[in-house]
C-alpha cells in the first residue's frame, strides 16, 4: 500500500484536469441560439397583443355572430313585409278578432281599503 | 427587465435569472450559458467518454432548461444547476443502454479495468485515460464520481440528481473512487505520475 499516496496524487490530477475541461465556442453559440428561439417563441404572444374588434363586431359576437344577426334580420324583414304588404292576411290569421287591451281588465289588486275598515265603521 | 446591465445580473442566483431568462432578458440567458454549460458539458463528456456526444447532449439538456424557464418556481426549491445534472444524468443513462454501452452491474460490482485504459494512457491523453477508466465503473457509481469529485457537488445535492439516499451516494463515491485508483494503479508512470 505504499504507492496509493501516488496513485492518490495521480487520480486527483486527473480530476483536477477534468475540472478544467470545457465546452467550444461553438456549442456556446449553438446554445445561445436556443435560448433565443425560445425567448422569441415564449415572449411573442406578449409582445404582440391581438388587436381589438370593433363595436360592430363585438355587438354581432354578443348576439351569437354574424350567423345569429343575418336570422334576426331576416325574421324582422319577413315581419315588416307581412304588415305593410297583406295586412288582411295577417286579419284572418287572427280570426278577424282585434286584440284590444281594453276589451279584458283583469283587476290583480285586491281592495286594500277592505283591510281598513272596522266592524263599526260606515 | 430587459436590459440589465452585466453588473446586476452577476449579483443574482440562478433561479432568479431563469425568471429574468423566462420575461426574454438576453443577458440572462447568456450568463446562464456561461455558467451551467460548462457543467452539462463535463458531466456528459465523463459519463458518456465522447466529447462530440457530450456536446450534443449538452445541448439537449440546455434546451430543456430553457423550455423550463416559463415555468420556473423563484423560490428556491429547486436550483437550476441540480435540475440540470439531473436531466444530464437521465439523458447519458439512456444513450449509454440505447448504445450497449451501459455496465449493468450492481453497485456493489466492480468492473475490471477495460483492456484500452493502458492504450489511452501510452497516447498521452489523460482525459481519455480517465474516460476509460470511469467506464469500467457501473452507471451510477460513475454518476456520482464524476458530480462528487469534478463537479464538486455536496453528497445532498448528489443524492437529489440520482435520486438515492445520502449514505448511498457515500457508498458509491467511496467504492468509485477505490475502483478508478484500481483501474490507474501501475499506470502512474504512462501518466506522468510516476516516481
Amino acid at each position: 500500500m505504499a504507492r496509493e499516496p501516488d496513485t492518490d496524487a495521480a487520480l486527483e490530477a486527473l480530476f483536477s484536469g477534468a475540472q478544467a475541461d470545457a465546452p467550444g465556442d461553438a456549442l456556446m453559440a449553438r446554445v445561445l441560439a436556443d435560448a433565443q428561439a425560445v425567448q422569441e417563441d415564449q415572449v411573442r404572444p406578449v409582445a404582440a397583443p391581438v388587436p381589438r374588434a370593433g363595436w360592430l363586431a363585438r355587438f354581432a359576437d354578443a348576439l351569437g355572430g354574424w350567423g345569429a344577426v343575418g336570422g334576426v334580420t331576416a325574421a324582422g324583414l319577413m315581419g315588416l313585409s307581412i304588415g305593410l304588404y297583406s295586412p288582411t292576411a295577417v286579419t284572418d290569421l287572427v280570426g278577424a278578432e282585434t286584440l284590444g287591451l281594453e276589451a279584458v281588465s283583469y283587476d290583480i289588486t285586491p281592495d286594500m281599503g277592505a283591510l281598513w275598515l272596522e266592524a263599526d265603521d260606515v | 427587465m430587459t436590459g440589465q446591465d452585466g453588473s446586476d445580473l452577476d449579483a443574482l442566483d440562478d433561479g432568479a435569472l431563469m425568471v429574468l431568462f423566462a420575461n426574454g432578458d438576453p443577458g440572462a440567458a447568456r450568463l446562464l450559458t456561461e455558467r451551467l454549460l460548462p457543467r452539462a458539458f463535463r458531466h456528459a463528456a465523463r459519463v458518456l467518454g465522447d466529447r462530440a456526444e457530450a456536446e450534443d447532449l449538452a445541448q439537449e439538456a440546455m434546451l430543456r432548461l430553457w423550455k423550463a424557464a416559463a415555468d420556473w418556481r423563484a423560490d428556491g426549491s429547486a436550483k437550476p444547476g441540480t435540475w440540470l445534472h439531473k436531466v444530464v444524468a437521465n439523458l447519458a443513462i439512456d444513450r449509454l443502454r440505447r448504445s450497449g454501452r451501459s455496465v449493468e452491474l450492481g453497485d456493489d460490482d466492480f468492473a475490471d479495468a477495460t483492456p484500452g485504459v493502458e492504450a489511452q494512457m501510452q497516447e498521452g491523453d489523460r482525459m481519455s485515460a480517465l474516460d476509460s477508466a470511469l467506464r469500467t465503473l457501473p452507471e451510477r457509481q460513475r454518476q456520482a464520481v464524476v458530480l462528487r469529485h469534478i463537479e464538486g457537488l455536496s453528497n445532498p445535492e448528489i443524492a437529489e440528481v440520482l435520486e438515492i439516499g445520502v449514505e448511498a451516494v457515500e457508498s458509491l463515491t467511496a467504492r468509485g473512487k477505490r475502483a478508478l485508483k484500481t483501474a490507474l494503479e501501475g499506470q502512474k508512470e504512462a501518466l506522468g505520475y510516476g516516481t
